[in-house]
């Protein structure tokens, strides 16, 4: 009675901390806590299903979840440096599906891995990868390093510095970043922050996008093989826009004002009172400048 | 004119000071000085606070210690920094592997010639201008990096190979789709800067698919 | 001595042989990770100096201490060696905090208006606390009058130069100057 109890009050805890239950609920709840410092280095580790990080004020790490028949739940470590997740089978069976949410300090520096399983983090720093999960960061950091193969990565970040990558996925750049490398191979990756200093945005064959108004002071470099990079310009504008492409075209929406210079591969255009520095080039994609 | 009944404004306290108080108006700030106990007495503590941030003892950091940024700066630096040419980097080893580090030494060997070509010309003309000198630098490192990235992507294929039956079939396939894209692009740069091999625009465009490339593998040692 | 040159000679020692210098700083520029790994040594305490006081937070500093150096190594090739190492960091150095310091909206440069009173701690006596040193100090000043008092009294900047960095005028970088100067001048009690 006293164990049913129990469930039930966990499976409404893990019910109200909006971690998902799939389909006959098959699998165990799972509620651990245990004390850690206050930046302590966590390991995490879900294949499949979901994990959700959030950074805290308090000196625990807690764990609530749902953990499916035949997977297992580990929790090892001390509190300075502790490992969690669900234990690999070492065998060819697909792993079923974990739902996972876990506190932890905000001056974590995590390392966090999935297969499958999407990756939703607040407030919390570190090293993201997945295979092909999405990834979905918000919240201030000191530096957020994020990977994936193939899943889509969305950042909605304030932290000094960033790195972001994947395959085929979208690749979404918002909130403040100050420093940031972004680069899809074939995905769309999409920059829509007004905070960027240093930006290195590329991709192969995925397209780009830019919204907004560089920083004054910023130095924004965009590289793209076949994608079109398309920079859609607030009024504020303010920046030299040098634009290169060896076979593509280049479409300039500012056209009634005199470039710099100009070549039918290149031009260079000094908008607003130039305070930005941003260079933009294509082997064969089309570049295209417009005002918003 | 400043009396004993009047004081210092605030700009003249603060310029006598420091030291900043233009020279023709010394004098007469001085004899107000030797008057006023009020305004030497205020320009006394601006001074002792001079002197108390002078001899103020350096900020030190004590956690984490300025040692334990650089591994984070040198990740930093490193993730975009062309990789230098290693002198010994060639090592022949097998057929395939000759042919490649036999192609990308052909188009090191070709930017190099047009480097060279750039800088024999420059000097015939008997001038060699600042962007000249610094386009044919630039030409020769990225014949390095072309090169060096060609055996950095070229040790992490072979890594690919035998780690390729320990990776999920998932990033097998995200693997050999992303490095098919890569590739293709990086063929087709290849050909352009035979064709113009002193168009910088292009140098850099390759640069950039290498170091993809080189991203992409590093990324396979995460997937297994 | 002048604080600019105190400053730059802070820079420790694995790198005082003129020669050796111009050698690391030349390496460095040809992509040596080594040689820069060594200017970071020598130049990282006095940078991390620089921004404590303009910042405030050892954090923070510290965060801005890696932007700078990253910064130096993608910007070193422009160094020519008109002005020392130390100089030249320094000068990037101040840019990237003051880019910090607007970009993260703290009104970096708002003049410092009303009663200082509000400023600094007091006791619900009205007494000062214990007299604190100059860094507590300076942590208590706002932004935009610790910048101004930091790059004129202990880095030696010029009002002009002042001016120049922060696009504020030189006539208002000197109010800010002195009202950071009679707010320290109560905090610490002289």
């Amino acid at each position: 009675m006293r164990g049913a109890c129990s469930s039930v009050t966990l499976a409404a805890l893990c019910a109200a901390s909006g971690v998902a239950a799939q389909g006959s609920a098959a699998g165990l709840p799972v509620l651990r806590a245990r004390h850690a410092t206050s930046a302590p280095q966590v390991k995490m580790f879900n294949p499949a299903g979901s994990i959700r990080v959030v950074g805290w004020d308090r000196d625990s790490v807690v764990v609530r979840g749902r953990v499916a028949n035949g997977e297992a739940f580990y929790l090892v470590g001390n509190d300075t440096s502790m490992k969690l997740g669900i234990k690999e089978h070492g065998d060819d069976q697909p792993m079923a599906r974990c739902d996972l949410l876990i506190y932890m300090p905000r001056r974590s520096e995590i390392s966090l891995k999935t297969v499958t399983a999407d990756i939703i983090a607040s407030d919390v720093s570190g090293w993201f990868y997945s295979v092909s999960g999405s990834v979905r960061l918000s919240g201030s950091a000191t530096t957020i390093d994020v990977q994936s193969m193939s899943g889509n990565v969305d950042l909605d970040v304030v932290t000094p510095w960033v790195r972001a990558r994947t395959g085929d996925g979208s690749l979404l750049v918002r909130g403040s970043p100050q420093d940031v490398d972004a680069s899809t191979i074939g995905g769309t990756l999409s920059i829509a922050s007004p905070a960027i200093a240093r930006g290195q945005f590329a991709s192969v064959s995925g397209d780009v996008h830019y919204a907004g108004a560089p920083l004054t002071g910023a130095i924004l470099d965009f590289s793209n093989h076949s994608g079109a990079i398309d920079l859609s310009l607030a009024r504020s504008v303010s920046g030299v826009f040098s634009l290169s492409t060896i076979l593509g075209a280049i479409e300039n929406g500012f056209s009634e004002i005199r470039p710099i210079s100009s070549t039918p591969r290149s031009i260079r255009l000094s908008l607003g009172r130039g305070g930005a520095q941003v260079s933009v080039r294509t082997f064969k994609g089309t570049i295209r400048l417009r005002p918003e | 004119m400043i009396d004993a009944q009047s004081h210092l404004t605030e700009e003249e306290r603060q310029a006598v000071a420091d030291r900043s108080l233009p020279a023709e108006h010394l004098p007469l700030i001085e004899a107000h000085l030797r008057d006023c106990a009020v305004c030497a007495g205020d320009v006394a503590r601006i001074r002792t606070l001079m002197t108390h941030v002078t001899e103020a003892p350096t900020p030190t950091t004590i956690t984490p210690s300025l040692d334990e940024l650089w591994p984070a700066i040198r990740t930093r630096i490193e993730t975009s920094k062309v990789v230098p040419l290693s002198p010994n980097a060639i090592r022949l080893d097998g057929r395939r592997r000759a042919r490649r580090v036999g192609s990308s030494i052909a188009l090191a060997a070709a930017l190099v010639i047009a480097a060279v070509a750039l800088g024999l010309r420059a000097r015939a003309h008997g001038s060699t201008s600042t962007a000249q000198v610094a386009d044919t630098a630039s030409l020769i490192a990225v014949a390095d990096s072309a090169h060096a990235y060609e055996e950095e992507a070229q040790t992490l294929l072979n890594q690919l190979e035998l780690r390729r039956s320990m990776l999920r079939p998932e990033a097998v396939v995200a693997i050999d789709h992303d490095l098919r894209v890569v590739d293709s692009a990086i063929a087709e740069l290849k050909e352009a800067i035979a064709h113009d091999p002193t168009n910088p625009a292009l140098r850099r465009l390759l640069a950039s698919s290498y170091r993809q490339k080189v991203d992409v593998l590093k990324r396979v040692g995460n997937a297994s | 001595m002048n604080a600019r040159v105190r400053g730059a000679t802070e820079a420790t020692a694995t790198v005082n042989d003129v020669n050796d210098i111009d050698d690391v700083v030349r390496r460095a520029q040809r992509g040596d990770v080594g040689a820069f790994e060594s200017l970071y040594r020598a130049h990282s305490p006095a940078i991390f100096a620089l921004c404590r006081r303009m910042v405030g937070s050892d954090g923070e500093a510290l965060d801005l201490v890696q932007d700078i150096f990253v910064r130096a190594w993608e910007r070193l090739t422009t160094f020519r060696g008109q002005s020392s190492l130390a100089t030249w960091l320094h000068r990037l150095g101040v840019n990237v905090v003051l880019e910090q310091l607007r970009s993260s909206k703290r009104d970096a440069l708002r003049l410092i208006e009303g009663d200082d009173t509000t400023f600094g701690s007091r006791s619900p006596g009205g007494q000062v606390e214990a007299r604190i040193d100059l860094d507590a100090a300076l942590v208590q000043l706002p932004s935009g009058a610790r910048t101004v008092f930091v790059l004129h009294d202990i880095e030696g900047y010029s009002h002009d130069e002042i001016a120049q960095m922060t696009g504020i005028a030189p006539g208002t970088a000197r109010a800010q100057l002195w009202r950071a100067r009679r707010t320290l001048m109560r905090l610490l009690d002289l």
